[in-house]
């Protein structure tokens, strides 16, 4: 009797609150793009760019087709040396997470201000594309002038970040070691002692 | 010997921090860390916009994400990224003018803590019907004790060259100390630690050391009376004892 009454309830009830979750958050996928790009410079002079997009979904639905396309890099200006500036995805579920990175070399020096990455998916609601752009980058400054660095910075650079460190840890050492040792004056008394 | 070296070792030290010494500076400089400028030429209008109080958009939706960093760990003094994501639902372009944010008491949301640095914008726009994603980096003051704090962050931006005003975040952020593992504080609390336990260590082994040597000393001494033999000293021959108990071998 008892399961008779409570399962169609259970049932209204459920639907009832699917529906108002859907109509009360909005159910579109939220498409959010982390693009970071690094330079380091090799040892035969040429920069390497190395480019890493992130593709977080924080909606509350599933994006299809997800296809990622990064043409803020000319040809003219830039060599790929490995990965593809494009790619793309079947889904990305909500709350879900696409990595994708490429490393390019650059040829010319000077600054570059590079634009965003532009995300294309679909939604079962809506027949046209939609389109999502990532962060901008930080303008990169291209075979950059770096002024050699003095072995005396170096040392000074490193002596400030652990130098507190290294001398906290030798007074330990140092006051374990005063109380270890007996020192050479009471073991000559000892020894006359002895004697 | 030890004292020499303890000499020594103290002057050298005072000598190695000559060169790291530095005058403690203001914590404003945080602040004054100008990062929007680097992201473009700065609007000469922008001063009218960043501090204003506008109302929202009607078509624009905001979000905001922590790389990352679901748990909004916000370690003090180092840079935070957190990311803001617009979608622009109406029909025109929308331009971003700066993003700005503040840290507040948690219990009491008009007790300001800090005013972090706007991040302006020269040449971001969001076109109609997309969604884009903008960076914001940003660092609490390196003093500011470990807690939970409110996190209020504000996106300011034009449409048809009217701003507007949206609040992206309204939450708590986590801030905890920034460091190593290994800290004056971490190694003088261990050292003291693991002295404590080696005291602790010899007091047992001297109070164990204590009643051993009760319990062997008892029977020590009567093991002393048992051994000697009365017959076997050869100082009593000639005296009192010696005659009485040959007198006794006589009797029986």
């Amino acid at each position: 009797m008892e399961t008779v009454i409570g399962n169609p309830l259970i049932k209204a009830l459920i639907i009832l609150f699917l529906l108002s979750a859907t109509t009360a958050a909005g159910d579109a996928p939220f498409i959010i793009s982390h693009k970071k790009a690094s330079l380091t410079r090799l040892k035969s002079g040429a920069e390497r760019v190395s480019v890493s997009i992130d593709i977080y979904n924080q909606g509350f639905s599933t994006a299809y087709d997800v296809s990622l396309v990064d043409d803020s890099w000319p040809k003219d200006l830039f060599d790929i040396i490995s990965g593809n500036t494009s790619n793309s995805w079947e889904r990305l579920d909500a709350g879900g997470i696409l990595s994708h990175s490429f490393e390019i070399d650059a040829k010319r020096q000077g600054m570059f201000h590079g634009a965003p990455a532009v995300i294309t998916y679909r939604v079962p609601t809506k027949v046209s594309l939609q389109e999502a752009y990532s962060t901008p980058i930080l303008p990169l400054d291209i075979l950059a002038e770096r002024p050699t660095e003095n072995k005396l910075d170096w040392l000074q650079r490193l002596l400030a970040k652990y130098g507190s460190q290294l001398s906290v840890v030798s007074i330990v050492l140092l006051f374990i070691y005063l109380v270890a040792t007996p020192s050479k004056a009471s073991a000559a008394k000892a020894s006359k002692k002895k004697s | 010997m030890a004292i020499k070296i303890l000499r020594v070792f103290f002057i050298g030290l005072l000598l190695l921090q000559f060169p790291l010494f530095q005058v403690v500076r203001c914590q404003s400089e945080i602040e004054a860390d100008v990062e929007g400028s680097e992201l473009g030429i700065v609007r000469e209008d922008v001063q009218d916009f960043v501090g204003g109080n506008f109302k929202p958009a009607p078509g624009v939706e905001t979000i905001c994400l922590f790389p990352k960093n679901s748990a909004k760990v916000v370690p003090a003094g180092e840079k935070t990224e957190l990311l803001v994501g617009m979608e622009n639902v109406g029909q025109s372009p929308l331009n971003i003018i700066a993003i700005e944010a503040s840290v507040h008491l948690p219990f009491d949301h008009r007790m300001l803590v800090q005013n972090l640095t706007a991040q302006v914008f020269d040449n971001a726009s969001v076109p109609p019907s997309t969604q884009a994603t903008f960076p914001y980096i940003f660092a609490v003051s390196k003093f500011l004790q470990p807690g939970t704090f409110d996190l209020v962050g504000t996106v300011v931006y034009e449409i048809n060259q009217s701003p507007y005003q949206s609040t992206f975040y309204n939450g708590t952020i986590e801030v905890v100390e920034a460091g190593g593992f290994v800290s004056v504080e971490s190694v003088f609390l261990v050292t003291l630690g693991i002295s404590l336990v080696v005291l602790l260590g010899l007091w047992i082994h001297g109070q164990f050391k204590r009643i051993s040597q009760k319990t062997k000393a008892a029977p020590k001494v009567e093991v002393g009376t048992g051994t000697t033999d009365a017959s076997m000293d050869e100082w009593l021959q000639g005296t009192a004892y010696n005659q009485s108990s040959s007198k006794s071998k006589k009797k029986k």
